[in-house]
């Protein structure tokens, strides 16, 4: 089964065009599109609810986000489709990022130090 | 009565001049497609086993979210597929024949309206658009009493207000000159959250045009948050057969 194209619908706010996520896809293949009576019926309730369910779950994001409720949005731990969004809120992240990634680089540097130490030590000891 | 071991799975419908190669496109539950000729026009679609679909089969399959959500997706990832090499006409999800040639006999009826939307098509993607206003920047003054307190509500309430009359000319500007770069256009203003809900028709040699206007639109109005996605195949510009039936 297909599903590399399969996209959260929250990944549906950037500043760029990008591919479209579930949420466009199914609108566009069951509301638009030519419709010619095939001559096998499906039934298909269950993809149109779960078109339901996608459109509730963007509308209350758009919700929240009218109410101001969006600060998820600038904390990248949460936003879990980051790049257009960590973008879009400006070199803050960027540049937490960017620190934090030092620390990191710092703290394993450190750490293989301290490990390479131990194993040359452990090795010793052992044999 | 002998039931067939296949179904016709259809995507859209293709000029039957159009040399196309759909071998490497993938279709449904991973089935190849084919494009099969009829008279004037062509047709994409997949063979399925018509085991699958069986209604209880098919409607377990389809109470799996995941399932439902690949299948929707592989459908327009090959009419996407098709559309990259030349004109398409999509069809509506979950077009299903007995057989190919009942499915080509159904196009045959509506040849005259389909082959004149497919030469309206040619060349032209559809984009979509949609503007909504983006969160008011805070100016928190602070109120040392009262009556401030309420004169800084009601001036945020104003200011909201004129903001969005702003917004809405914006959005309506920015309409209006994205239609004029379009071969067809389509406002949808059904949906209040949205400043501006818009499925264009653009020619190719225009969509380099129709995205400079965007990325001014991103850097003046600022009040608005765009939301573009194209270049896609025509699904908002295909004829409505039904209802000319």
């Amino acid at each position: 089964m297909a599903e590399s194209g399969y996209q959260p619908a929250t990944a549906a706010y950037g500043d760029r065009p990008q591919p479209a996520g579930l949420a466009d896809v199914l609108e566009l293949i069951l509301d638009k599109g030519v419709v010619i009576a095939g001559d096998i019926k499906i039934n298909l309730l269950e993809i149109e609810l779960l078109t339901i369910k996608i459109r509730l779950l963007i509308a209350s994001v758009d919700k929240a986000r009218e109410m101001g409720i969006n600060w998820w949005e600038s904390d990248p731990s949460l936003s879990s489709n980051g790049p257009g969004k960590i973008e879009r809120s400006g070199g803050d992240s960027n540049g937490a990022k960017g620190e934090l990634g030092q620390r990191v680089a710092a703290l394993e540097k450190q750490l293989a130090e301290v490990t390479d130490g131990k194993a040359t030590t452990g090795t010793k000891g052992n044999r | 009565m002998t039931s067939p071991a296949h179904v016709c799975w259809a995507y859209c419908v293709l000029p039957a001049d159009r040399d196309t190669d759909a071998r490497g496109v993938e279709g449904v539950i991973g089935a190849p497609v084919r494009v099969v000729p009829g008279r004037g026009l062509s047709l994409a679609v997949s063979d399925l086993p018509a085991e699958e679909f069986r209604d209880d089969v098919l409607s377990d399959r389809l109470a799996d979210e995941r399932w439902t959500a690949g299948l929707a997706m592989a459908h327009f990832n090959a009419i996407e597929a098709i559309f990259r090499t030349g004109p398409v006409l999509p069809l509506r999800l979950a077009t299903v024949f007995t057989s190919a040639e009942r499915a080509i006999a159904m196009l045959a009826t509506h040849h005259d309206r389909l082959s004149e939307a497919l030469v309206r098509v040619t060349g032209s993607a559809q984009w979509t658009v949609r503007a909504t206003a983006s969160a008011p920047r805070g100016t928190d003054a602070e109120a040392s009493s009262g009556t401030d307190y309420l004169r800084a509500v009601a001036a945020r309430r104003d200011d909201a207000v004129s903001r969005h009359a702003a917004d809405a000319a914006a959005a309506t500007e920015l309409h209006q000159t994205l239609a004029d770069l379009s071969v067809a256009a389509e406002r949808d203003t059904t949906s209040p959250s949205q400043l501006l809900s818009g499925v264009y028709l653009v020619r190719t040699e225009q969509s380099g045009r129709f995205q400079d206007v965007l990325s001014r639109a991103r850097e003046q109005a600022d009040g608005l948050t765009l939301d573009v996605r194209g270049p896609l195949a025509p699904y908002s510009f295909v004829p409505r057969l039904e209802e000319a039936a």
